[in-house]
Parts: C-alpha cells; structure tokens; sequence
C-alpha cells in the first residue's frame, strides 16, 4: 500500500516549484523553486501556464489541498476536475511556459517524475499515521479475531490506512493530478474517512461493554455506505455538506456512547481502567482533529494546509491505544503484545531505512544494509529502550526495597514481622483491598490481573491484594515478577536468620555443656581434693579450659593447624621440661581449614595423654600424628615409649574415660594398643563432618 | 645487663586482684634480689607514682621493670604500657594476664610490652620466665607469631627496609608459629638457643617501631601531626 501510494506521487510530472495562490496578486506565488524550474526565482507570481496547444490562467481552486473541504458544490468539484486534467495533460508536454506577471514567460521541461526528497514532511507523516494505525490496529485483531470491538477496531485501522496515505498524494501534489486518478483517490479518501468515523462509532457501542445489539454496528456502517454511493451519484448538491455532516454526526454519537460507557463502567475498575485510556487517547485524538480541521471546513474556512498535520492527532489516537493495552490490558492484551508489535517495527524500519539508503545515497546494497543496521543500533534500539523504561517498566528504588524487605525479614517473628510485610506491600502496590488467604505456594495473578495472590513466609500468612493502585489499574506480569523476586529475598534472609539463630543457640549449649563437663568437673574435684598441690593442679587446668573455651568462643574461625600449633607448642613445653622428647612433625598439624567441633575434644585428649605420659609412663618419647583425611575425617595417633598401661584399669573418674564418652558422642572412635617395643598407642578417628552439621 | 647497680632497682605492678598483686610482687621480689616493688591497683594509681618517680628520686631509684594487666577497672593496660615504653625506655613493660588471647597481646606487644606472662603459670616457671624476659629472652606463643608475620607480609606504603623482617626473623617466626619451641626452632635452624631467643627481642621490638611508624604516618596523613 505505501509502496504503491509512494509510487504514484513520483511518477507524476515535476517542475522543481512551490506555488501557493495569492489572492492580491492574482496568481500563484513560487515559494521555492529547483531541479528544472530553478531558473525562476522564489516570489515570482505566475499568472498562466501553457503548452503548445492548451493555456490556462490560475484560479484559486487549482491550489486546493483538500477539494472535499474547500470547493463547495459537486458542480465546483467538476470544474475543478477539469481543469486539473487540463493542467496535467500540459505537464506531461516536454514544455511549458509559464506567464509571469512582469510579462515574462519561463520555459520548463518538467521532469517525468519527481525525486523522493520533494515530497513534502507532511506526505510522509500521512503515509506514516496510515501504516501506524494499521499496524496497531491489525496488530489487536490478530490475537483477538473473535471479538466484535477487535473487528470494528480492525476496520478502523484498514480506514485509516485508506484515508491518510491516499490524502497524501493529492494533498501534497506539486499543481495537478489527472482527473478520474484525483477523483478515484479523493473518493476513496472519504470513503475512508466515513468508515473510521462508523468504525470508531460502532467500537464505542461494544468495547468495553456491549450498549446494543450486534446488528446496529452493521447498520452503522451500512448507512456510511450508502450515504457514500448517494454522493458518488449525486444525490447532493453540497459537496462540504455530503462529505462532513455525516462523519460530524457520527463523531457527536460517539461522545454519547463513550459519555455511556463511561457511566455504565462505573463500579467495575477493569473496564474503567480500559475505557479511560481508551477515551482519553482515541476520542480526544478525533474529536481535535474534527473540530480544528473538519468542523471549519463545513463553515467556508479551508484547514486543509494543516490538514496532512492534523492526522499526527491520529497518530496519538493509536499510540494511546498501544500504551493503554500496556498499562491497562486493553483488550486483554498485555505487555508481550507490545513485545511483538515493536519487533515488527523494528523489521520494517530496518527495512525502509535500507530503502531509504538505497535510493536517497544511492550507496550499493551491501553498505546500505551496513548504514541502516548502525542507524537502527545507534538511535532506533536505544531510543525503544530509554522509551521502554521512561514510561512502561514499574519504577521502584531497589535500595529502598531492599532495606523494606531486610527489616521485614530480621524483624521479629510474631504480629510485628507481618504488619511491617503487609504495609511494604501497601506501599509498593496501594491496593485497595489487602487481607490474609489461603497459601497456594507461589504468587499468582487472579481474575485478570483484579487480585494478587501471594504465598505465606515463615509466620506471615498468606496475603491477597486486590485493585492495585487504588483501583486505578491491574495487577500485571510486572507486579507478579517483582512479588516473586520479593519473596525469593524474603525467604531467604528469614531462612538466613533462623539458620544463624540455630546456630546461636547450638553454640551457646556446646560452650554451657564445655563449662559444666570441664571447668566445673575440675573445679569440683578441687574443692574435695586434700592434697594442696592437686588442687592447685586442678585449678589450673580449670582457668587452661576456661582460656580454650574462650579462644573458641571468640574466634570461631581458627583454623586447624592454628589450634594444632598453640598445643604442640604446649606439648613440647611440658614435656622438655622433664626431659622427654616430643616427635610431632610441624607437617602433620593438619591443613589451613576451620577446626570444627572436635578440636576441644582433640586437645584434651593430646592434654590427657601429655599428662598420663609425665606422670605414670616413665617414656622418653611422645609421638603425636594428625591427619585430615577426605570429608573432614579426623585420624590422631598418639602413643609413648613407657611402661604401657592397662586403660580398661583405670577408675571411671579418669579424664581419659570422660573423653572416651565425648569421643563416643562425635561419632568418632577410640582405641588402645601396644606399639612394638612397648609402652601406649592411642588412635582416635572422627568420621567426615556432614554437611549441616556446621555448627 | 651490668651485675652492678649503683642504685635501687625498682618494679612496678599493676593489677586490680590484692591477692594477685601480692603474689605478683612477691615473685618480682624472689627473682630479682634487692628489687624495690611498688604495686598499683589502677591506671589512676600507677600513673600517680610514675608522676612522682618522674618528678625526682631517679637518682636514687630506677625503674627496671613493670607487670602490668590489661583489663584494669579503669581502663586498659596498653595505654600505660605504651606510656612506659615511650617514655622510660630502660624499663621492661610486661603484660600480665589471664586470658592468652592474641588480639589483646599482640596489641600490647605492638605498644611496646617486652613479654607477656599467664597468671595461672606456677610460681617457679612464672619466676623462672621474668628472668628470662629480663635476659632478653620474651615468650612468643604460635598464635602470636602467626600474628606478627601476618602483619609484615603486607607492610604499609613508606615502610623503610629496618622496619620489616628480616629473612632470618621470618624463619624463626614461620617455625615458631607451628608450634615448635625455641630450643626446637634453633636444632631446626643450626642457631644457638640464645640465638634465637635475640632474634625474639628483635621482632618484639620491630613489631613496636613498626606500628608507632604506622601511627604516625596516619596521624600525618590525617594532618593530626
């Protein structure tokens, strides 16, 4: 269609001259001249053109834009008519003089067609308000074919498409057209123009509600047919009257029905939601452009210079349409629509901006593409994107969400954590309506977008949200992303919190039961014991496990081979100070990874041992081995030279005896042996760690 | 140091447990014969004498050694420490505590403390390591020197080359903070024990230059100096 509509406008003859009529000189005034007629300078009035055989002295009419408005009578539209096809038959001649009012006469040979770049902004804005529409229009039938209001939407845009690409051509003419091509055009112009009005009618009597039955739609439009073929054959006298009083009405009607709709949309927010945009986009488009450009006309003022502009007003009309679908599901579409809408575009811009290359640069096809690719990439995407985010992704402060959703989570658990969630929700979605429900799992989007649904956190109920932003509009995909991803952080700092709270508290009861099995144990043994020098031995070893029970208090952290080197280094101390020698090769004080729980255990073992060692083994070796096998696993041999002793001997109140027991309760295993050449081995092996056994 | 003092030495404890200061001063007592020992329950007392002993009496009576605690009921022992380092460098400041927490000696060791003893050690080895600490010979448990060579292996932008360890420092360091005793570290290295022990002193007092240097540069970086 465009192609066809660009095709005929430059196949028609060119003198290179812009002429407007001036009613004090009498004739028409060159605005600008070029190509073949650039000899004649700009201000020059032409009174007549001619050719070898046909001359004619310019009236007014010959520089109508748009006859529909301006000629008055179906007898004025015939004699203009006749004289554009007298004025085209000259252009097409090889020459034409041209009278000045000076006297002189200019000679041009027009050329056979004119360039692209003559055609005026207002032909292509035309052209491109028609495919616009089309575009959007086509684009909502083709998911919704079964709705009467998509149908009627669908004739609007196929009008539109009729009526603004084909005033494109004759509005923008250089002088003339042939006649029955003006007429064909102009005809089909009105014929255009009367069905969007009858399609824009007939929308409003059933989107979004349905005011009549489905019959008066059809008779809408089969009245603006009728009245069309009446003035094809001349039932009127009035050219103005018969090509506007109808469409008038009709815009007139469609306040009514939208005035309707309105009232009837009253309690129901979906529909409100839609009608207001639809209104505010659609109507108040049209019913500018019929005041300012159509209503004048019916009065004697000719608009039609502004005419090819005015249709920018239709272009508004559908791009709130677009807007309305994507902010209030418009015909039940939703953002996704527009998706694929502007994927389309953006293959026809590529494609026209090529064309353009092409023709305009006469550049060879490979570098055009090259160009258009790097146009599109440089303003066409960009500026989609920066549109994308000004006016259609939800705006919200990420930092403010996060602290929102933090002090939800870390608040604590009980009435406060779900007040504090329910307002956050408030203040993100301003429902009108928010109340517990019945926890599905996940968040959803219920009644087309009425109600939000979202899932119980840890002591927060359920929630359903119904009538987002006051009613004002509906839940969307959006909406539902952003409740997810609040969720998801949600879950997770709680989950993080009662993890480490465990944690807490595991830690807190293993540092209690280290007080009670250790400090207590000795301190206890102290009070009863009679020997000075024990007791005094006692306590000390009471005020080392405080310091150990500290140290692992206060640096949880510590690495193995850490803790290793501290006892080592004691180990050794004790021993050389009675002359015994300690084997423990610094290699083997395990790996740089964190303790975990068996250290306290692993140390009073060595600590026992160390002791048992000093004061009953008479040995004069101690060799100590630890080795961190796969998972964690933990293998410490320990054994001496001395005299051996029977373990299974000793009395219950031997540390070694309460160690076997915490050994026991690690899982981990503990067994006595005899190394060759005499004296005690001790091997204690603690299984891998398991992965949640962390604290 | 010279068998001959032609005039009283002196030592000071700090610390807030009668009973513990007592002890305390009775074991400077037996391991340095002769030793004149004043004891301080606070901050607020031990600096009042100093502010005394700074006043006169020097002559007749020098300050050779100060055990002081860290956790005192009016504030921490590092301060004082820090104020014994800077400004009687002849004396030895030695951290007594009960709780080897690195974090607490290391800072102390970085404020000038010249050794650190437990509380709860018996009384011959506690006698035992305050002659040695006075010998030159400080203690320096693994976590310690875990410690300090955490602290030169990144050292500040300007530090000059007598600031940072050397090579043979490092070594006893890396040795000692494996748990490995002194005498064990100099079979390891071929080095005499006493050796070794010097090589102690002079990482202690690294450890002090390095950090004043440290706190200065930020002071001046801050425009305070």
């Amino acid at each position: 269609m465009a192609v066809v509509v660009v095709f005929i406008a430059v196949r028609q003859p060119w003198l290179g001259l812009a002429l407007s009529y001036d009613g004090s000189a009498g004739g028409a005034a060159v605005l600008r001249s070029a190509g073949p007629g650039a000899a004649i300078p700009a201000g020059t009035t032409l009174l007549a053109i001619a050719d070898g055989v046909d001359r004619l002295h310019f009236v007014p009419d010959d520089f109508t834009i748009e006859p529909a408005g301006s000629i008055g009578t179906y007898e004025n539209h015939g004699i203009f008519l006749a004289r554009q096809e007298r004025l085209s038959r000259i252009l097409a001649t090889p020459e034409v003089m041209l009278d000045d009012a000076q006297g002189r006469t200019w000679t041009v040979s027009p050329r056979p067609s004119r360039p692209f770049t003559s055609l005026p902004a207002d032909f292509w804005v035309q052209l491109f308000v028609g495919l616009f529409a089309w575009l959007i229009a086509a684009g909502i039938w083709a998911f919704r074919t079964g709705e009467t209001g998509a149908r009627y939407l669908l004739l609007s845009g196929f009008s539109t498409l009729m009526f603004a690409p084909l005033a494109a051509i004759y509005s923008t003419r250089e002088l003339a057209l042939p006649a029955t091509l003006f007429r064909t055009i102009n005809d089909l112009n009105f014929l255009g123009g009367s069905l969007f009005a009858a399609s824009l009618l007939s929308l409003l009597l059933y989107y979004p509600r349905r005011l009549a039955p489905l019959w008066v739609g059809k008779a809408i439009v089969g009245v603006f047919v009728v009245w069309f073929v009446a003035q094809e054959l001349g039932v009127f006298e009035s050219m103005t009257l018969a090509r506007r009083l109808l469409v008038m009405i009709a815009v007139a009607a469609t306040f009514f029905a939208a005035g309707l709709q309105w009232r009837i949309t009253r309690a129901d927010p979906i529909a409100r939601a839609a009608l207001q945009w639809f209104l505010l986009s659609w109507v108040v488009g049209v019913a500018v452009f019929a005041v300012f450009i159509l209503l004048p006309q019916m009065f004697g003022i000719d608009t039609s210079a502004f005419q090819g502009y005015g249709f920018l007003l239709f272009l508004l009309v559908y791009g709130g349409l677009a807007f309305g679908i994507l902010r209030f599901r418009l015909f039940d579409l939703g953002e996704w629509w527009v998706r694929v809408l502007g994927w389309i575009a953006t293959i026809l811009i590529l494609v026209s901006l090529d064309l353009i290359f092409l023709l305009v640069l006469d550049l060879s096809t490979s570098a055009s593409l090259a160009l258009s690719l790097l146009a599109c990439g440089l303003l066409w995407l960009p500026l989609r994107g920066w549109l994308w985010n000004r006016f259609l992704a939800p705006r919200v402060d990420e930092r403010v969400l996060f602290e929102n959703v933090v002090r939800v989570a870390l608040s604590p658990a009980g009435g406060d954590q779900a007040a504090q969630w329910t307002q956050m929700l408030r203040e993100l979605f301003d429902p009108l309506h928010i109340a517990p429900t019945e926890d599905e799992g996940s968040a959803a989007i219920e009644q087309d977008g009425l109600g939000l649904v979202l899932p119980s956190l840890g002591e927060i109920p359920a929630m359903k949200l119904e009538f987002a932003n006051g009613g004002r509009r509906l839940f969307t995909r959006a909406d539902l992303h952003l409740a997810g991803e609040l969720i998801a952080i949600t879950r997770f700092t709680i989950e993080s919190r009662s993890a480490r709270e465990a944690a807490a508290v595991a830690e807190r009861s293993r540092i209690a039961s280290d007080i009670h099995d250790n400090v207590g144990a000795r301190l206890l043994s102290a009070l009863h014991s009679r020997d000075a020098s024990r007791k005094d031995g006692l306590i000390r070893e009471a005020l080392v496990d405080l310091r150990n029970i500290i140290d692992d208090a206060t640096r949880p952290g510590m690495s193995l081979a850490e803790a290793m080197a501290t006892l080592r280094r004691e180990t050794a101390d004790r021993l050389s100070a009675r002359d015994i020698r300690l084997e423990w090769p610094v290699e083997s004080v395990g790996p740089q990874e964190e303790a975990g729980t068996v250290l306290h255990t692993l140390r009073s073992i060595v600590r026992e041992f160390t002791s048992n060692a000093l004061k009953h083994a008479e040995a004069r070796t101690v060799r100590v081995a630890i080795e961190v096998a796969e998972g964690h696993a933990i293998n410490l041999r320990i054994e001496d030279d001395g005299v051996g002793f029977d373990p299974h001997a000793t009395t219950s109140g031997n540390g070694l005896s309460i160690l076997r027991r915490r050994v026991a309760a690690q899982g981990g295993s503990m067994a006595w042996s005899t190394p060759p050449g005499g004296g005690t081995r001790l091997v204690v092996a603690f299984p891998a760690r398991k992965e949640d056994d962390a604290a | 140091m010279s068998a001959y003092h032609p005039v009283r030495r002196v030592g000071l404890v700090v610390e807030d447990l009668a009973e513990i200061r007592e002890w305390l001063c009775d074991c400077l007592r037996r391991a340095f014969d002769g030793m004149v020992v004043v004891g301080a329950a606070d901050l607020r007392e031990a600096r009042a004498w100093l502010a005394a002993y700074e006043e006169g009496g020097r002559s007749e009576a020098e300050l050779v050694i100060a055990l002081i605690d860290i956790g005192l009921p009016d504030g921490s022992g590092v301060d004082l420490i820090r104020y014994v380092a800077a400004r009687h460098p002849a004396a030895l400041p030695v951290v007594t505590t009960i709780y080897d927490d690195d974090g607490h000696l290391f800072e102390a060791i970085a404020g000038g403390a010249r050794g650190y003893l437990l509380k709860d050690l018996e009384e011959d080895l506690l006698i035992d390591y305050l002659r040695r600490i006075e010998g030159g010979e400080p203690p320096l448990s693994p976590s310690i020197a875990h410690r300090i060579l955490a602290h030169f292996r990144k050292p500040p932008p300007g530090t000059t080359e007598t600031d940072r360890l050397s090579s043979r420092e490092t070594e006893v360091l890396a040795l000692l903070s494996k748990g490995m005793t002194v005498a064990e570290t100099a079979r390891q290295l071929g080095l005499k024990p006493q050796t070794v022990a010097s090589y102690v002193k002079l990482i202690y007092q690294k450890l002090n230059i390095s950090t004043r240097a440290e706190a200065t540069r930020e002071a001046i970086r801050r425009g305070l100096a």
